[in-house]
């Protein structure tokens, strides 16, 4: 069915770019749409606009939120020596419903795909390891980390969007990059000079655990192993949780109780 | 006359997509009907009867409804045939199992029933799974033989493989082996301990093939082989997105597995 308005059909055009929409339920959408009173659609647009404009990423942990940093990274109550790591915003909310988690967080923005061309440089896992020990990747070739720091804007709110015709680009492109981080950053090099001068902070700021929830699935396993031999030099130690979840189903759909589980009986990757 | 059919058959998972809130879509290669997608309802819920089964490159036995009016069959039922539990526990395991999905996923046509690459692909899997030592053999391995049940046999003669002196051609059009000094159809320069273990690869069974010990560069030289020889004949359906990937992972399987 085409409808005999162009811009009905154009608000269709729009609504089917929405992941899950094809092209009844959009259809559906305008139709609803159509049918509103001019002040709630307005309400909605007004919606669509300010995620866009006010919402930014937290710079140190990446969920979306109101200011940067994020309340929870600013909130002196929650423990900085534990890193609970989640694919997306939408993980960490599952968990903090939980009320069990007093760590801070940190959001990959995926989950390594290979299937998809999504990996380890589409996601934002060498902040992590850059949290962990700030000079990760930093002796080697400063243009990486210009690189991966550049776009938090353009990438930052279309999330889940590497997607495989990007990602290939950035693979490409990344390759270089990639070659030049983690053998750098050895303990060693460490510990040589850096270590006396910035000891109180490191001290304070000192990740003692990184707790991985990713999801049950083949993604989130290879995401985990990736993560945990990247930060095997370092001294922290690496947990998962979700062994007791089921294979294949998403932490989002978790009920509190079982997340709660999961999250006490974590285990070594 | 689009009639019901309950289909129940071995498959080998392919690929899964999330769907709408808590489905997904999955491409399954299925002894009895070849490539097929069918719809998990509820794949993702914790307590979803599917449970693991739907991962890739999972073994399991699927039940669905079949009609052929739909382009997506419902899946109503899967359980293992066998659980590959060590494929899931290394990085190089994960990307190895994934490339050969992908693989399988590429050159499949949708429907095609094709028992004997069904059997290939299982029996490639079952090993992946079960040992550590020099599973990357499987990959050269299973392009070989997959290139050879959909035609395009290589043609690698003994002989012309002894005939290799220090270096020697690959055909990629034919896929055989030749003396330096032959004129083959779009030849590639190769060194010849490559061109043996291609060899291998090409003419051995399984457990001949998975005995070969090759050095790094060797083993970097013959995945080239064969990658140029299978895009000669198969082109753009090769695919490359977890080849790709796994290049990035290379780095840390590579240096964890040698300590
Ligand atoms: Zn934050």
């Amino acid at each position: 069915m085409q409808f005999t308005s162009e811009s009905v059909e154009a608000l269709v055009e729009q609504f089917t770019k929405l992941p899950t929409i094809g092209r009844k339920t959009a259809q559906r959408l305008a139709n609803y749409i159509l049918k509103m009173d001019e002040e709630a659609v307005e309400k909605i647009a007004e919606a669509l606009l300010a995620v866009k404009r006010k919402v930014q990423r937290c710079s140190t942990c990446h969920v979306v939120a109101d200011r940067d940093p994020c309340p929870i990274c600013s909130d002196s109550k929650r423990d900085p020596s534990t890193i609970c790591v989640v694919e997306e915003s939408s993980d960490l909310l599952a968990i903090e419903r939980t009320g069990e988690y007093r760590g801070r967080y940190h959001v990959l923005g995926g989950v390594i795909s290979p299937l998809d061309g999504v990996g380890p440089d589409d996601l934002r896992i060498r902040e992590l390891a850059r949290r962990i020990d700030p000079d990760f990747a930093s002796d080697g070739d400063p243009p990486p980390l210009d690189a991966v720091d550049a776009d938090p804007d353009g990438e930052g709110l279309s999330g889940g969007s590497p997607s495989g015709a990007s990602a290939t680009t950035a693979g490409a492109a990344g390759d270089p990059g990639a070659d030049a981080s983690p053998k750098d950053a050895s303990p060693e090099e460490r510990s040589n000079g850096a270590d006396a001068s910035s000891s109180e902070d490191a001290d304070e700021g000192r990740v003692n655990e990184v707790i991985l929830a990713v999801n049950p699935n083949v993604e989130g396993d290879t995401t985990a192993y990736y993560i945990s031999q990247l930060l095997e030099p370092f001294d922290v130690s690496v947990t998962r949780i979700a062994r007791g979840l089921p294979i294949g189903g998403d932490l989002e759909y978790a009920d509190e109780a079982t997340l709660s589980r999961a999250l006490e009986g974590r285990g070594d990757v | 006359m689009a009639q019901r059919e309950i289909i129940r058959t071995d498959a080998i998972v392919l690929r899964n997509l999330n769907y709408g809130e808590t489905s997904q879509i999955v491409t399954l290669f299925t002894r009895k009907r070849g490539k097929i997608a069918v719809m998990a309802k509820g794949a993702r819920k914790t307590k979803s009867a599917f449970g693991s089964t739907l991962q890739p490159m999972s073994y399991t036995e699927v039940v669905f409804y079949y009609k052929p009016t739909r382009t997506l069959q419902i899946l109503s039922e899967s359980s293992h045939v066998v659980a590959f539990h060590d494929l899931q526990r290394s990085l190089t395991k994960i990307t190895l199992g994934l490339r050969i999905v992908e693989l399988v996923a590429a050159l499949m046509e949708d429907e095609d029933p094709q028992p004997a690459v069904f059997r290939l692909t299982a029996r490639v899997l079952r090993h992946l799974d079960a040992r550590s030592r020099r599973a990357a053999n499987l990959w050269p391995f299973m392009q070989m033989r997959l290139a050879s049940l959909l035609g395009v046999a290589p043609a690698v003669r003994r002989d012309n493989v002894e005939a290799v002196g220090s270096e020697g051609l690959l055909s990629l059009a034919d896929g055989g082996v030749y003396p330096a000094d032959a004129t083959p159809e779009s030849a590639r320069t190769a060194s010849r301990a490559a061109l043996r273990a291609y060899a291998v690869f090409v003419r051995a069974d399984l457990s001949t093939a998975l005995r070969m010990r090759l050095s790094d560069d060797v083993r970097a030289e013959v995945e080239d082989l064969v990658e140029a020889f299978m895009r000669y004949h198969f082109e753009d359906a090769y695919p490359d997105r977890t080849r790709q990937v796994a290049a990035q992972l290379r780095i840390q399987a590579a240096a964890s597995e040698s300590t």
